[in-house]
């Protein structure tokens, strides 16, 4: 809040903070794609860029925040911050917002991000927006009071299940929260030249904080690597049944992409939910994408809408998904996709009789 | 106590609805629907006769107003709301470059040649 800000020290300048998730000595993607979005915006605004860092043996990890656009990182190395836990972890980001008091804290939209922001945001009274698919800067003009209120976050997200897009602001309340999911900021190169503050924290841990305690743990692997997929062969609700979906596998394997789904297809127990493509899902923006039987809702465009090459299959000639395509097909899927499929194992047979 | 847990979806199916539950209930009301109640049963006379009822036989369905909390007006709702939403913008989609592709061999062929071509695949 701005009126917090009396307790911050007058040498400490304005700040964006974002909060750094790791698991394993590996930092997540979308920490390093929100630092670099972090400096974007910081640049724009004269601000400085915050890392927190919360943790056990984690220091060498401070040093790649500030190679990814950081100028500050609060480490708070501390064993009972070796796991990820709520209220441990939200201790340390509550107790320090309430020192410092940041205008702007971005976290990512991951099970454990999502778990930690409106614990945070709670605690600080403060406004949260959730799955924003773009971050920026500008005034918010408020007729009632006749004030503007400058250089506030436009938290922007799809809204409302239509094809509306909501620009969100907290005028009033800070810091400014808002959750972005992973692939949908850019993650910036690493500047291993770039030098920063690395600033140990102690947490002010309260009794009640480790009403949780972690027994064990277990990591599955992802087998699903959407994110970085060349080739993405996608199905929807227009999927008729898991013999056509196993034709979706087929030209997936036959271009070394991967298989993706919308919601629909999910919901309908097609396919797994770790291949969900959409504002909720994964965010890919792989060189070629085949929509197939995938009607596109924006939720799910917000999740693909960058790849290069759009390839839509739909029966439906109003599709909205038509619009956004480069190659429309309107028919049924069960008769492109082995057409598709055909045509490129004829190409493959050629060039080997070539060879 | 007590453990706030949140589960995924798939972690557990659903019984069905017990039928003999739904017969007990089926005349559990909140105080809003009172008035259509009554005219179905004008035996009760006010509101409260009828609430007695319910009350007597475990089928009043409480409901909790904003007093009831101790939320104050400007702590709940819009008022109550630290976001705002500044605008709101229809999306417009963008009209790529793009081609029709009649679902016929030849012209899905030539699609996947075009892509070969521009090395978007093989």
């Amino acid at each position: 809040m701005n009126t917090s800000s009396g307790r911050r020290a007058m040498a400490e300048p304005k700040s964006i903070w974002v909060f750094i998730e790791h698991t394993e000595g590996h930092i997540a993607d979308v920490s390093f794609e929100l630092t670099g979005k972090a400096r974007e915006l910081a640049d724009q605004l004269g601000y400085e860029v915050v890392g927190l860092l919360c943790g056990q043996d984690v220091d060498a990890l401070a040093h790649d925040v500030i190679h990814h656009g950081a100028d500050r990182v609060l480490l708070a190395d501390h064993p009972e911050l070796a796991l990820y836990r709520t209220l441990p972890y939200a201790r340390v980001a509550i107790t320090e917002a309430r020192k410092r008091g940041p205008e702007i804290f971005l976290i990512g939209g991951t099970p454990n991000g999502r778990d930690f922001a409106p614990r945070v945001a709670s605690a600080l009274r403060c406004g949260l927006t959730a799955d924003c698919t773009d971050l920026q800067i500008g005034d918010y003009y408020v007729k009632r009071q006749d004030k503007t209120y400058k250089n506030l976050l436009y938290q922007i997200r799809p809204a409302f299940g239509g094809n509306l897009i909501a620009t969100i602001v907290n005028p009033n309340t800070r810091p400014q929260m808002a959750t972005v999911r992973e692939g949908v900021m850019r993650r910036p190169a690493a500047d291993a030249g770039r030098t920063g503050v690395i600033e140990a924290v102690t947490p002010a841990f309260e009794p009640g904080d480790f009403a949780l305690e972690v027994l064990s743990r277990q990591v599955r692997k992802s087998t699903v690597k959407l994110k970085d997929a060349p080739v993405i062969v996608a199905g929807g609700a227009g999927i008729d049944g898991a013999e056509e979906f196993a034709l979706l596998r087929d030209l997936a394997n036959l271009l070394g992409g991967e298989v993706g789904a919308s919601r629909a297809a999910v919901d309908a127990g097609m396919i797994d939910r770790a291949h969900q493509i959409g504002q909720t899902g994964t965010t890919v923006r792989p060189r070629l994408y085949i929509a197939a039987g995938i009607s596109g809702a924006i939720q799910h465009r917000a999740g693909m809408d960058q790849s290069s090459k759009i390839i839509a299959i739909n029966t439906d000639p109003n599709a909205p998904m038509f619009q956004i395509a480069h190659y429309r097909i309107v028919g049924d899927v069960g008769e492109v996709l082995p057409m598709i499929i055909k045509s490129l194992r004829e190409r493959s047979m050629d060039q080997r009789d070539a060879e | 106590m007590p453990c706030l847990l949140t589960v995924v979806g798939s972690a557990n199916t659903p019984r069905p609805a017990s039928v003999r539950r739904q017969m007990e209930r089926k005349l559990a009301a909140a105080p809003g629907e009172y008035a259509a109640l009554r005219q179905q049963w004008p035996e009760f006379e006010t509101d409260a006769a009828l609430e007695e009822f319910l009350a007597a036989h475990d089928l009043k369905i409480p409901v909790w107003t904003a007093e009831d909390i101790g939320a104050t007006e400007g702590s709940i709702g819009l008022a109550g709301s630290p976001t705002q939403v500044h605008k709101i913008n229809f999306v417009v989609l963008e009209s790529a470059e793009s081609k029709t592709i009649p679902p016929t061999p030849e012209a899905i062929a030539a699609m996947v040649a075009e892509l070969v071509h521009e090395y978007i695949v093989g």
